[in-house]
């Protein structure tokens, strides 16, 4: 499926991309807003600086999958412990733990992520952290939803029967069942956290010495007019990934989907 | 002078593999204020014949092959706006499940009520007083309040009720019941069977009763039908083929579910399984369906298909070795 | 041979609340209202009824899947009412249960061995030696080896029964409810999964407790029967005698609504009951049965009557049961040659 390819793509580029083509991002090689093709020195011209910019879209994409899958990893563990617990066990736990997702969906997430970026270092793992730290909500409540249904269902009711500890049937027996729509809402997370992250690095709040395409984009924000390339091509690679992520968590769904409905 | 005719009926259900015979040359017809029976397991058919008749068909299965006539108008080629009219009029159909049958945000003589709105021609209070009357004769009393009842406000005996007061809204000259008691309780289902026949004796409506169980077409049915893969296996009269099943399959039947006995000096049967399962449709071959399953099958039953055969009067059996009994 | 009791419950009763939309009214559904029996080893006791019954209910409160609110369950001597946590779950291993569904009662994702090994892994080793072998289990329900890797969705609905019955069997258990193992299913598989059961229970000794809505497959297999309505036992005997003379007017009209298929028996016509059953919010006092009953008299109305034992073991809850000189007899209904005067 395309959305694997572009997905691969990527990952692809990030790893080997800067080994093919070890130009650092921040070193100045060519005379600044120089546009694609115009020279062989950058094949896709140089930012206002004169840096390279296929540099920096390379090197661009590893700090984006970085944040990318450690802010949706961040996200689906946090939201699924947090899910997980309320939906089982209800009663007090799922109150409380149902205010604290709640006060936290209620924090404007960009806001947040800011205040915990200034407070500690913007470093790129900082950016990640904050970025899961503050869109884990949504998937508790979806890990919740999920438990919900499934504690009701014969086969838990079952194994009850069968004499087995909680721990068990909450991570072995509702947890398995519990994971399809919990993946594919991870897979969309990343796509989010990318985006995130390139907000932040568009408001100067990203880690200023790791290129990422955020950054890219940010600080080239007041040539956008005269050199356009220099906002359009790393634009172009946020999209490409969010796509190609997307896309994923979408076939993801077909997948899982005609399995149950075989039954 | 039959009310309903299905000749030769094929309906195929388009797979991805190919296409798959669901109902395999079925014929019968049914007369006024008569009740046919419908008989088989899963997947044999019944459902789909009933839908065919319907032209309610799900997606991908068509009737390929053969005619239904209502009353002399053929409805296999009956354009869709012409079929609208007929059903819920002329032919109505009853599901299992009431609660999913039932619309759940319409109160129910809403819905009995927009029954008579798209095939008659009364005006709002003659509707109004249609519908009380027509839950009256279900026999739920208080009908001026339980007409503005929802359906989960009801208990399912109840709103199968409702069903059958919808279906008959318009004095159909068919009805088609799905398995109309399945999902209810035994004391429940016995009412709805009287209220069946009684229903059935005023408005002399004919009756098609799709079951599984044998109990349910002695109590109400007069003649049966039984299918396995699509196809008929034997028809007849309910107390011929009830009495003196000739098809194996009947026979399996009847002798696999341990039937109700009261009073003393009982002796309990053992219940006889029918060994294997029903096979899955693409896999059978030329010969009977039954053959897999069947004890007395040969070589001859496993190359050609049994035809329908008369061995005594009004009752018929595919089976090649009924024919020498 | 000693008649053996294996299973005693004493006055269980099961009650839901339910919070109306205000949170004012907390409505008390007594789902179980004072049930009381006893199953002795080695035989198969069913409980029938129809919804509403508390049928299911009374199991699910029996094998501790749901709170008993009073009440008291002992297997052998063992209370189980009394038992919690780790001590309960160590139970289990007594008692098993199969349940009805076959496409909901197995986890999806887990392969047909992987079911039937669960409750091995909450045994000690000491209990683990004595469990059977999965081969030999899955064996003994009529599945092939080679099967057990094969997941539910790849198994029809009888074998699906078959792993079911295969995951109780594997823990030894002494007894295993039933609720209503075969309703789902065709009724050429029913045929098999039933007489599979009366296999192994005289291939194994397990007790069965069988609850079924479906009297034809109840006076196959059971030895004792009790009938519930309303969340009480209104009659409780061996089979014989309730099918050839049933002394609760309930009883009664639950039999003549069966319809009869077998050839050459007379069939009876059906005692239709007034109304619908009531709800279990509002009980009424006196007789639960008393304004549905065919031959229902004014004291009905005014005090419930209770379950008296009589003479040949059976118990019955209706005031015009009277035993004299040996014969017991409702002198309101008769026996079953009333079902078609009261028709």
């Amino acid at each position: 499926m395309l959305g694997l390819v572009l997905v691969l793509l990527i990952s692809v580029l990030a790893i080997i991309g800067p080994l093919l083509y070890p130009v650092d991002p921040f070193e100045i090689i060519w005379a600044p807003m120089s546009a694609p093709g115009t020279t062989e020195r950058a094949l896709l011209g140089t930012d206002y600086l004169g840096r390279d910019i296929l540099a920096g879209l390379l090197v661009g994409a590893k700090s984006t999958l970085i944040v990318g899958l450690t802010a949706a990893a961040l996200t689906v563990i946090i939201g699924l412990v947090i899910g997980a617990l309320a939906g089982f066990y209800l009663g007090m736990i799922d109150e409380i733990l149902m205010r604290v997702t709640e006060f936290f969906q209620v924090l404007p997430p960009l806001l947040f992520a800011m205040v915990l970026v200034t407070m500690l270092s913007p470093s790129l793992w900082v950016v990640a952290v904050s970025i899961g730290v503050v869109s884990w909500p949504p998937t508790a409540r979806l890990a919740r939803a999920e438990f919900l249904r499934i504690r009701n269902l014969e086969y838990v009711t079952a194994s009850r029967a069968s004499g087995v500890r909680q721990g068990y049937i909450i991570w072995r027996v509702i947890l398995p069942n519990a994971l399809p729509p919990l993946i594919v809402s991870a897979t969309l997370t990343i796509g989010t956290a990318i985006l995130f992250e390139a907000g932040l690095s568009f408001l100067g709040l990203s880690d200023p010495n790791v290129m990422s395409w955020g950054l890219m984009i940010g600080s080239g924000r007041e040539y956008m007019l005269d050199a356009w390339w220099i906002v359009t091509l790393p634009g172009v690679m946020i999209f490409l990934a969010v796509l190609g992520v997307s896309l994923v968590g979408d076939g993801l769904n077909d997948a899982f989907n005609p399995k149950l409905r075989r039954r | 002078m039959s009310v309903l005719k299905v000749n030769h009926l094929c309906v195929d259900y388009r797979s991805r593999t190919g296409h798959i015979r669901l109902v395999d040359d079925v014929s019968f017809d049914i007369q006024p204020n008569k009740t046919l029976a419908i008989v088989g397991e899963s997947g044999c058919g019944k459902s789909m014949t009933a839908l065919a008749m319907m032209r309610l068909l799900p997606d991908g299965a068509t009737i390929t092959k053969g005619v239904i006539t209502l009353q002399g108008t053929s409805l296999t080629g009956l354009p869709e706006a012409q079929m609208r009219d007929i059903r819920g009029a002329s032919m109505s159909m009853i599901f299992q499940e009431p609660m999913t049958s039932l619309n759940p945000v319409f109160s129910v003589g809403e819905q009995i009520a927009e029954v008579l709105r798209l095939h008659t021609d009364l005006d709002k209070q003659q509707v109004r007083e249609k519908v009380q009357a027509l839950i009256r004769s279900v026999g739920i009393s208080d009908a001026s309040q339980r007409s503005s009842a929802y359906p989960h406000e009801l208990s399912g005996g109840m709103r199968q009720r409702i069903m059958i007061a919808m279906a008959l809204a318009c004095s159909p000259k068919v009805l088609i019941a799905d398995e109309p008691t399945t999902a209810v309780d035994v004391t429940v289902q016995a009412q709805i069977f009287s209220l069946l026949r009684d229903l059935q004796a005023r408005t002399s409506t004919a009756i098609i009763l799709i079951t599984h169980d044998m109990g349910v077409v002695a109590e109400m049915a007069d003649d049966i039908i039984v299918m396995y893969a699509g196809r008929v296996a034997e028809r007849g009269s309910v107390e011929t083929v009830l009495s003196q099943p000739a098809h194996p399959y009947t026979r399996g039947l009847i002798d696999c579910v341990p039937h109700l006995q009261l009073g003393s000096n009982i002796s309990l049967k053992p219940v006889t399984e029918i060994p294997g399962v029903v096979p899955a449709l693409e896999t059978i071959g030329a010969g009977c369906p039954f053959v897999s399953r069947c004890g007395l099958s040969e070589e001859k039953c496993e190359a050609v298909m049994p035809e329908l055969l008369e061995v005594r009067p009004s009752h018929q059996v595919a089976c090649w070795n009924s024919q020498e009994a | 041979m000693i008649d053996q009791v294996l299973l005693t419950v004493q006055d269980l009763e099961v009650e839901f609340a339910s919070k109306s939309a205000l949170g004012r009214n907390k409505r008390v559904v007594k789902a179980v209202n004072g049930v009381s029996f006893s199953i002795n080893k080695g035989d198969t006791f069913g409980i029938v009824g129809e919804s509403g019954s508390g049928k299911t209910t009374t199991a699910l409160a029996i094998m501790r899947l749901v709170k008993a609110t009073k009440g008291k369950v002992s297997l052998g001597d063992m209370v189980l009412t009394d038992l919690q946590g780790e001590a309960l779950r160590r139970a289990r291993r007594r008692f098993q249960m199969v349940f009805q569904d076959p496409f909901s009662s197995l986890n999806p994702r887990l392969r047909a061995r992987d079911i039937v090994a669960e409750p091995l892994a909450m045994l000690d080793r000491s209990n683990k030696d004595n469990a059977r072998g999965l081969e030999e289990v899955f064996a003994q329900v009529g599945l092939r080896p080679e099967q057990m890797d094969l997941f539910p969705h790849q198994f029809s609905g009888g074998q699906r029964q078959r792993i079911a019955l295969a995951r109780a069997l594997v823990t030894r258990p002494e007894l295993i409810v039933c609720d209503e193992p075969v309703s789902a299913l065709d009724v050429a598989i029913q045929a098999q999964i039933l007489n599979l059961l009366k296999r192994i229970q005289h291939d194994l000794d397990v007790t069965y407790l069988f609850i079924s809505h479906d009297l034809g497959v109840v006076q196959y297999i059971c030895d004792w029967i009790a009938v519930m309505y309303l969340g009480q036992i209104v009659e409780v005997a061996p089979r014989a005698s309730l099918f050839s003379y049933p002394l609760h007017p309930y009883t009664l009209s639950l039999l003549s609504a069966v319809p009869s298929a077998l050839p050459g028996t007379k069939a009876w016509k059906a005692i239709t009951l007034k109304g619908e059953p009531p709800s279990l919010i509002n009980l009424p006092t006196g007789c639960i049965f008393a304004d549905r009953c065919p031959v229902m008299q004014p004291e009905c109305q005014k005090s419930p009557p209770a379950l008296r034992e009589l003479s040949d073991g059976r118990r019955v809850a209706c005031h015009f049961v009277e035993e004299k000189e040996g014969t017991v007899q409702n002198t309101l209904t008769g026996g079953l040659e009333m079902i078609n005067a009261l028709a």
